[in-house]
Order: C-alpha cells, then sequence, then structure tokens
C-alpha cells in the first residue's frame, strides 16, 4: 500500500515536470480544492486501511465528491464575492490533522505498544 | 486489494501532480486575486478587444481604399486620381494643414509708450486679447481668408484668451508686439480697419500703437497644433 503511494507520488511529480500544463491563474484555485480534497482522501483512506475498514467505492465516491463540493464552493464565492472555499480549505484542514492524529495512534498502537506488551509478557 | 492499491496510485498521482502544476504555475508567488480586481481586468481586456476589433476593421477598409487606389494607379485613366489630389490638395488649404501665400494685409499692434493722465488706467494702453478679437472679426467681416497671429494660425476651432501679460492662441503663448496676417482683399481689409469708424483708429485714438501694410505676396505658415476630434463624427443622413 505504502509502496503504492510512494510510487504514485514520485509518478505525479515527474509527470507533473515532463508534462508542462499551463493553464489560466484563475483556475488555480480550483485545481488547489482538488489538491486538498485528494490529500484529504487519500490519509483518510489510510486512516480506514489501518483501521481495517477501507472500502474502494466510499473512498472513490468520497473524493469525487469533495472535489466537486469544494470547486463549487469556490466558484460560488467567486460569483458572490465571499471566500466561501474557507469552507473547505478549513474543514479540509482540520481533518488533516484529525486524519493524522488517528493514523498516528493506530501506528503506535500497533507497532510500539504491541512491543511493549511483548516485552512485558516477556 | 489490487483495485484498493490502484485508487492510491491514482490519487497520489493526481496529488503529486497537481502539487508541481500549481507550484510551477504559480512560481512561489501568492496569486490572491480580488474579485474586483478580477472585474476590473475583464472590462479592460473586453474594451482593448473592442479596440482591437475596431481597429482590424479600420485597418480592413483602409486596406481596401488602397486597392481602389492601387487600381486607379495602375489605369491609365488618371482624372478621378488627378481629382483626389485636386479635392485633397483644397481641403489642405482651408483646413490649415499647409503654408499658404497671397495678398493681403499685415496689422502691426503694439502696447502704447505715451505718458499717462494723471490717475489713468494703464490698461487702455495695452493690448488686451478682446482687441485681437475684433480685429480678427472685423477682418473676416471684411472677406479675410486666412488669418494668422504671430506666425500661429487662426483656425474654426481657435481659442483666443487673456493670461496675464501675454495672450494665449491654440495652447501657445505670444506676447506683445503682435502681428495679424490676414489673406484676402487687402484693400478691404485695410479700409475697414483704419476707416473713420475703424477699430484701428479707436485703438490710435487711445494711444495703441497701430499699423496696417498692404502686401502684394504674404506668407502664412500652417497650423502647428495637433488636432483631434474625439465627440464629431459624420452625421449618417443629411437632416
Amino acid at each position: 500500500m505504502l509502496i503504492a503511494m510512494i510510487l504514485g507520488l514520485i509518478g505525479g511529480i515527474v509527470l507533473g515536470f515532463t508534462l508542462n500544463i499551463s493553464y489560466p491563474t484563475e483556475y488555480s484555485f480550483y485545481i488547489t480544492m482538488g489538491l486538498l480534497a485528494a490529500i484529504d482522501s487519500i490519509l483518510g483512506a489510510a486512516r480506514s486501511h489501518l483501521e481495517e475498514k477501507y472500502n474502494n467505492l466510499i473512498f472513490v465516491t468520497g473524493f469525487i465528491t469533495n472535489a466537486i463540493l469544494a470547486g463549487l464552493l469556490a466558484y460560488l464565492g467567486d460569483r458572490l464575492g465571499v471566500p466561501l472555499y474557507y469552507a473547505a480549505i478549513l474543514v479540509f484542514g482540520g481533518r488533516l490533522f484529525q486524519n493524522l492524529a488517528v493514523i498516528r495512534r493506530l501506528l503506535i498502537d500497533k507497532y510500539i505498544i504491541k512491543k511493549d506488551s511483548n516485552i512485558n509478557k516477556k | 486489494m489490487k483495485l484498493r492499491a490502484l485508487a492510491f496510485f491514482v490519487i497520489c498521482l493526481l496529488i503529486g501532480f497537481s502539487i508541481i502544476m500549481q507550484a510551477r504555475a504559480t512560481n512561489g508567488q501568492q496569486l490572491y486575486v480580488s474579485a474586483k480586481a478580477i472585474t476590473d481586468y475583464e472590462t479592460t481586456i473586453l474594451s482593448e478587444t473592442e479596440d482591437m476589433e475596431r481597429i482590424g476593421q479600420l485597418i480592413t477598409e483602409t486596406g481596401k481604399k488602397l486597392q481602389e487606389y492601387e487600381a486607379l494607379v495602375d489605369s491609365e485613366d488618371n482624372e478621378l486620381q488627378d481629382k483626389l489630389l485636386e479635392e485633397m490638395n483644397y481641403y489642405k488649404l482651408i483646413s490649415g494643414n499647409t503654408a499658404v501665400q497671397g495678398e493681403g494685409v499685415v496689422v502691426f499692434i503694439d502696447d502704447g509708450t505715451r505718458d499717462l493722465y494723471e490717475g489713468e488706467d494703464p490698461n487702455s494702453v495695452l493690448v488686451h486679447d478682446m482687441d485681437i478679437l475684433t480685429i480678427i472679426n472685423e477682418l473676416n467681416r471684411s472677406g479675410a481668408e486666412v488669418l494668422a497671429v504671430n506666425g500661429q494660425r487662426i483656425l474654426n476651432d481657435t481659442s483666443i484668451s487673456c493670461s496675464g501679460y501675454t495672450i494665449r492662441i491654440n495652447e501657445q503663448f505670444f506676447a506683445r508686439p503682435f502681428e495679424i496676417r490676414a489673406i484676402g482683399d487687402s484693400r478691404r481689409m485695410a479700409a475697414s480697419l483704419i476707416g473713420p469708424e475703424g477699430y484701428g483708429t479707436l485703438l490710435q485714438d487711445y494711444g495703441v500703437i497701430f499699423k496696417v501694410t498692404i502686401k502684394d505676396d504674404l506668407f502664412i505658415p500652417k497650423y502647428s497644433e495637433s488636432q483631434s476630434y474625439r465627440y464629431m463624427t459624420k452625421a449618417k443622413e443629411e437632416v
């Protein structure tokens, strides 16, 4: 799983450098929104993977709907002159840290406390 | 499990790709653009594109005209070309775009040098913008075709105003003495100014120096300022 993630990240970076795609700066908000949604999804997926509750459908649909909602909020905010994309940034950012905390706890449980209990058993 | 790895791979690919793309597009600079700035830019761009379209139309129109003229050049029949040239010269002549010459008068006018009476206003021996205007009007009334004050052509849009010790004509400042040149019926113009009821006589009575000379060949330079008409366009149909 970790190998797939690292490979994907490297592949994406290489693609980004080689393809050299340019787009109007107006869309940079939407790109950022999509990026946030993607990071949020991947962390959520990693968490559920560690919790062994992972479901492919939930992961993919979650990513897509989150990205769409974030884009819609950014668009609506642009139209209304109110920075609505803050909502998406705050939610995604908050969830990032939350998920990271859960992942950290799970990893600690899995590797360190287990070892500790092993030591205790011995 | 395979699907999961694939999904993770794709999402990570997306993340890496968009990070790099975004980083390259913004070059690390802050890219906050307010909605107002965007609409401002939009209106600017819109007006610029409209301008460009208009200029493009102008180019095509002028190109068409040029083609017509080129066709005329090639044709043996020079009648139309001659007519156009003649017309152009005529309009140049009357619009002040060319120097002109002909018979006319030179009016020399300067501040008076006589001693003032006690308590007299010195303004009565000075040359004013109103004097120049009245003389120009008088000259026009008696058939002047072209006028110039100190070498500055008087045209339909000329303004003459007082600016302290100097007089402002066509955005240029002129000080005394003033030399008004007029091409036209010289005898008639001179008579209208220095006749018994003429304005020149009046000025002379005040003590202002005023001389009229009749010249057989008078030179008047062309209009030196730039002319631009922004509000006026040709009427589409005669009313």
